[in-house]
Order: structure tokens, then C-alpha cells, then sequence
């Protein structure tokens, strides 16, 4: 299991289409869960519903977990994603 | 004999056509027993493969006819159906371990989807809710086998009659073809008025006792402007219709040599004529109808018909909008203006005797830094995006406007240190209470502009309540006590040099018009309907005309000379 501590840095948070944006990179890594935590709660990062229930704001650090097959890649291609901006 | 119901009109303008009643939009799961669960499953996954290629397609359709921006939507209800943790396993297991249908199934998950939105208490959340709620539809509709009634190929022109209408409905209606909406639910700002304003047709919401009593196919009238509709109406009605539209129509086509193009006198002085608006779509069609900037945003809408309060993302998101949709024309948007007559379903207030001089506006927004910090931050980030000036109601003394710009200089310090661009902001102050109007020359050292709010100035200055049938005949802004403060504030601007401008009622009466742009107001914001036709009016005036009229109806003795002289005068 490998994790890292990331800020988000889209205006709106974690929502509508960066949120999407996680999402999809995150089920693109099949064979390696991966979570995210916001102030100590834990949340699916391969679903929509539990991405968009941490309500994560702008500027908010979330930390994310992989855990799995190739879950070192996983976690460099999320924190990846989410400092380009998921997409926006 | 024809039928009339009453509601709310929400976008101007009238329409005849056939009604087309949308199907309820609650559907239930019925209660019916479950037959084998792999059954069930089977059913639940073909209306999921059959719900998805329909949003693929309605989002397809939308980026085509409505942009990227408008479609998301759709991409969004996608990704969501698509969430297996969430959707597909839990009510596959609810199928197989509770032995429910697939449709009570879907109700159970999508029912507990939306509570959980909404216990998170969060405005984005109670959206995302609120697309559960859809799906949940979109779902049962698929599963029991429910006709999609179809609005985007339509053969003559209708009224779409609803409980409420859906972004999924909207998008995909003929809009060649309807031409009224009408709804049951909603409000000013709900998803209809704002669909019919940009489209530029009428609609009603808040209309009810039509379920059991209206025919699908049936011949109506919608008046948006009265909020009426009338259903299989007589031969003088449908008349009295086309005369109507037919009016209208004339108006606008000799108007639209107004349309776009500066106002000036006819000789040559320059004169705003700025819009009115709620909702940051209105700046769209105000600016399509040759408004010169926004006079007056009301930022309490974005507050309104709502549980909850707008975040400061979602009202920097309004601002932005509305100051985009100008394109470097100013905007004035009022701070939030509640209490008196106006109330918040998400922001209860202690009840108050006489609440319009009560603790509303800015003495409100003052004593609550937690509603009125975020909605300056809101506005300062805002500003790197066009033309704003930013305007405190209800100020009484120069205490009250001190305190303001203190908080909203803290604020602008605090984004600049974190970096956060932002354009350079006008701040101004509602004249609206007498103390202000009088104490004008005071007031003009320390803003930027003023504008006269003749609403409540005309309630304050008469001790007379705008809505108190009692006391109608004494609401007028035709009293000579009324005009003199508009004169004596619009004097004390020009000797400060800063712009007096006219937000209330009374800056779109095209009686009043060349008096008050005698009287040295620069701006006069109003129904940005109302625009071309001022322009109009003002282009045979010349500003000593102008002047003259003003001395004129100033040196008459009471409100009865002043419409006299009006009516005379022409």
C-alpha cells in the first residue's frame, strides 16, 4: 500500500467534471484499489458517488491510497492527474 | 366555455398553441411481488443498457443544439449511472437478498442515493440529489415499460403543461414548436423561467388545478405577463391573443432600429439605459436587447426559492457569468437586500412589527459577516472578469456605508495577498431612504455613484407601504416631495462629479423619462424590455427640453398637478 497527500487545486473542488476526470483515471487501474482520505474518513475512489460525498473542496488536502498491482504507478498517475487539473 | 387558471408569470409575452401535458414526473415503484430474482436482474440491466444509450444520446443531441457547457449535465448523469459500487451492485443485491423488484429496487437505492446528498448539507450536494432523483425517474420509466413521450418532433405548436420541467426535458423540446411553458412547482429563478427567458418565450409556474382538468391536445393562451392560462379559450380571447402578439410584434420590429445602438438626445448628451435582472442568464438577453450595462442585479434571487445558501463558489460562478455575459459593460450588483417583504426559506429571520424598517439589507448583511463576507469575496473575485461596481442597499448613514467598505477593503486585501486577480470595483449606495437622499452631498464624498431605488424611497417618504391596497392611491412617484429628492441627489452627484443613476419602478415610466434625465440622472435601469422604446423616446428630446421639464413638474404644488401635467403634456 502506497499513499501520498495532495491539494486540489480546480475552483470548484472535487466535483462535476474534475471529479469525473478522477474518477475515470482511477478505474483505468485495474487490479489496485484506490481510496481517498479526508479528515480521517475513507472514500472509494472508483466511484462517483463516494468521490463527490467527501465534498472536497478547493484547496482542500485529500490523501490518496493505492493498494495492489502496480499500485506505485496508480499513485504516481492519480497525484498526476490531480496536479494537472483533472482535465480542466 | 372556456377554462382559466392562475399562476405566476415568470417570462413575458403571450402564446397560443395546443396543450401538451408532460407525464407526471413522480413515478413509484408498484408494489407488486417480486418474481425470481435473476428475473428481476435481467429486467433491472436491459432498462440500465436502454437508460444509458438514452443519455448518450441526449448528450450527443445537446452538444450539438445547446454547446459542451449545457450537455455536461448528461456526461454527468452517465458517469453516475455507470458507478457500479453505488448503483448496479447494491440493487442487484438488494434484488437478490431483499427479494425486491427491480424497480422497488431502484427506488430503494436511488431514494437513499438522494438522502445521503442531502445530509450533506452542502448546495453542490443538494444537486447532485437532485440528479439522483432524475435518474430514479429515468430508470422506472425504463423498467415499466413507459413510452418516452416525445417533445423534440413536434407537428404544430404547444404548450408543454408539467408538474416541473427536467433539464432532460428541456433539451430535448422542439423549440420550433413550444412555445409556453407552464409548470405546476418552481419559482423566478427555477430551471423553467430561466429556459423560457432565454428563449424568449412565456411561462407560468406555480400553476395548479389543472391536473384532472385539462385535456392533452386541448387549444390555450399562456400569458406569461399576467401568469394566466387559458384553456379552450372563446373566439374573443383568441382574438384579443392575436391582437395582442400581433401588437407586440409591431412594437418590436419598429423598435429594432433601437435596438443596438447608444442613447443619446437629440442633441447628442449620452443617457445609460441599463438593465434589471435576477439571474445571471438575464444579462444574456439584456444585452441582446440593447441594454448599455446592468443597473440593477438583484443578488437576493440567487438566494431565493432554495432550502439552503448559496456558497461563495456558486454566487462567484453568478457574478462571473453575468459580468461575462456583458462583455466589459458595467454591472451593478446589489448586495443581498432581504427582510421587509422579502423572505428566505433559508435564512428564517426573527419576526419583526413593522418589518421594512426593520433589520433588512444592509443592516442585516452588517451584524451577519458569516452571509455577507462571502458574498463580497464572491464579488472582488468576480471582477477580474468585467465591469463591476458593487452597490449597498438601504443605507441610512454614512456609518453604515463606512462599515461596509471596511469589511469589503479587508476582504480585497486578504484575496491580493493570496494572490487572487481581480479588477478594479466602483462602489455605490441605493438612495432609498430619505436620510440618504438628503444627506446626498455627504454620501457623494465617499462613493463612486449612486442610485435611487424609487421603490422604497416613494414607501419611505409617503409612510406609505407599497403593497397595502389601503394605501395605493398614496404610492405614487408622482408626489413633488418625491421628485425634489430625486433632483436634490442627482444635484449632489453632479457637484461631486460621481454618476447618479435610477433603479426602481419609476426609471422605466416613459412618462417621467425626460424629467428625470433633466435632472441630471445619467443611467436609468429598468425591464430591459422597456429599452428600446426609451431610447426611442429620448432621441427626440434635447437635453434643455429635458431641463425644462424637470423645472416644470419640480415647482408643482402636489401629486394631482404632477399627472395633470403629465397627461397634458404627453
Amino acid at each position: 500500500m502506497v499513499c501520498e497527500t495532495v491539494k486540489i487545486i480546480n475552483q470548484t473542488g472535487l466535483h462535476a467534471r474534475p471529479a469525473n476526470v478522477f474518477v475515470k483515471e482511477a478505474i483505468s487501474h485495474k487490479g489496485c484499489a484506490i481510496s481517498i482520505q479526508k479528515d480521517g474518513r475513507q472514500f472509494n475512489g472508483k466511484s462517483i458517488v463516494s468521490v463527490l460525498s467527501a465534498c472536497v473542496k478547493c484547496g482542500n488536502e485529500i490523501k490518496i491510497v493505492a493498494d495492489g498491482e502496480g499500485e506505485e504507478e496508480a499513485l504516481r498517475d492519480m497525484v498526476a492527474a490531480v496536479n494537472s487539473g483533472l482535465g480542466e | 366555455m372556456s377554462m382559466v387558471f392562475q399562476g405566476r408569470g415568470v417570462s413575458e409575452g403571450m402564446a397560443m398553441g395546443a396543450v401538451f401535458l408532460l407525464a407526471q414526473q413522480t413515478l413509484k415503484a408498484p408494489d407488486t411481488p417480486a418474481r425470481d430474482p435473476e428475473t428481476e436482474v435481467e429486467q433491472f440491466e436491459a432498462a440500465m443498457a436502454r437508460t444509458q444509450a438514452r443519455l448518450q444520446d441526449l448528450y450527443d443531441q445537446a452538444c450539438r443544439k445547446l454547446g459542451k457547457k449545457e450537455a455536461e449535465i448528461f456526461d454527468a448523469h452517465l458517469t453516475f449511472l455507470q458507478d457500479e459500487y453505488s448503483v448496479s451492485m447494491p440493487i442487484e443485491e438488494l434484488i437478490r437478498a431483499d427479494k425486491l423488484t427491480a424497480a422497488q429496487a431502484v427506488q430503494r437505492q436511488f431514494d437513499a442515493l438522494a438522502d445521503m446528498f442531502r445530509a450533506l448539507d452542502d448546495e453542490l450536494m443538494s444537486e447532485r440529489a437532485a440528479d439522483a432523483e432524475d435518474l430514479k425517474q429515468q430508470l422506472l420509466r425504463a423498467i415499466l415499460g413507459l413510452p418516452e413521450q416525445d417533445v423534440t418532433r413536434l407537428d404544430q405548436d404547444v404548450i408543454l403543461l408539467a408538474d416541473e420541467l427536467m433539464p432532460s426535458d428541456t433539451v430535448r423540446m422542439d423549440v420550433s414548436h413550444v412555445v409556453g411553458l407552464a409548470t405546476r412547482l418552481g419559482g423566478v429563478t427555477a430551471h423553467t423561467a430561466v429556459i423560457a427567458r432565454t428563449l424568449g418565450i412565456p411561462a407560468v409556474v406555480g400553476l395548479t388545478g389543472w391536473e384532472a382538468q385539462v385535456e392533452n391536445g386541448a387549444q390555450a393562451i399562456l400569458d406569461g405577463t399576467t401568469g394566466r392560462l387559458i384553456v379552450a379559450p372563446s373566439r374573443e380571447e383568441q382574438e384579443a391573443c392575436a391582437a395582442a402578439r400581433a401588437e407586440a410584434e409591431r412594437q418590436t420590429q419598429e423598435l429594432a432600429a433601437f435596438r443596438n445602438r447608444p442613447t443619446v438626445t437629440s442633441d447628442g448628451v449620452h443617457v445609460g439605459l441599463f438593465a434589471n435582472i435576477g439571474s445571471p442568464e438575464e444579462a444574456g438577453t439584456s444585452a441582446a436587447l440593447g441594454a448599455e450595462g446592468v443597473g440593477l442585479f438583484r443578488s437576493e434571487f440567487l438566494f431565493m426559492d432554495r432550502e439552503d445558501l448559496p456558497t461563495e463558489e456558486e454566487q462567484f460562478c453568478a457574478y462571473r457569468k453575468a459580468l461575462e455575459a456583458m462583455g466589459g459593460k458595467p454591472v451593478v450588483v446589489r448586495t443581498l437586500d432581504v427582510g421587509g417583504d422579502k423572505k428566505l426559506p433559508a435564512l428564517p429571520l426573527p419576526r419583526e412589527d413593522n418589518p421594512f424598517l426593520g433589520c433588512r439589507a444592509i443592516r442585516m448583511t452588517l451584524k451577519r459577516p458569516d452571509l455577507f463576507r462571502p458574498q463580497l469575496r464572491a464579488l472582488l473575485r468576480a471582477s477580474a472578469y468585467g465591469t463591476l461596481h458593487i452597490m449597498f442597499p438601504m443605507i441610512s448613514g454614512l456609518g453604515e456605508l463606512r462599515a461596509a467598505k471596511a469589511m469589503l477593503e479587508q476582504e480585497r486585501r486578504q484575496l491580493q495577498g493570496d494572490g487572487v486577480p481581480m479588477g478594479p470595483v466602483k462602489v455605490g449606495i441605493m438612495v432609498e431612504i430619505p436620510a440618504a437622499a438628503v444627506m446626498a452631498d455627504q454620501f457623494a464624498k465617499e462613493v463612486d455613484f449612486f442610485s435611487i431605488g424609487t421603490n422604497d424611497l416613494i414607501q419611505y417618504t409617503l409612510a406609505a407601504e407599497r403593497g397595502n391596497e389601503h394605501v395605493a392611491d398614496l404610492y405614487t412617484a408622482y408626489h413633488p416631495a418625491v421628485l425634489r429628492l430625486i433632483a436634490a441627489t442627482a444635484k449632489a452627484a453632479r457637484d461631486n462629479g460621481i454618476l447618479c443613476g435610477m433603479c426602481g419602478e419609476a426609471a422605466g415610466d416613459a412618462r417621467l423619462t425626460a424629467a428625470l434625465v433633466g435632472m441630471g440622472l445619467g443611467e436609468l435601469s429598468m425591464s430591459p424590455r422597456l429599452i428600446p422604446k426609451l431610447r426611442k423616446l429620448l432621441s427626440e428630446w434635447t437635453m434643455d427640453q429635458c431641463r425644462q421639464r424637470a423645472e416644470e413638474l419640480l415647482s408643482l404644488p402636489d401629486e394631482a398637478a404632477v399627472k395633470r401635467y403629465l397627461e397634458q403634456a404627453g
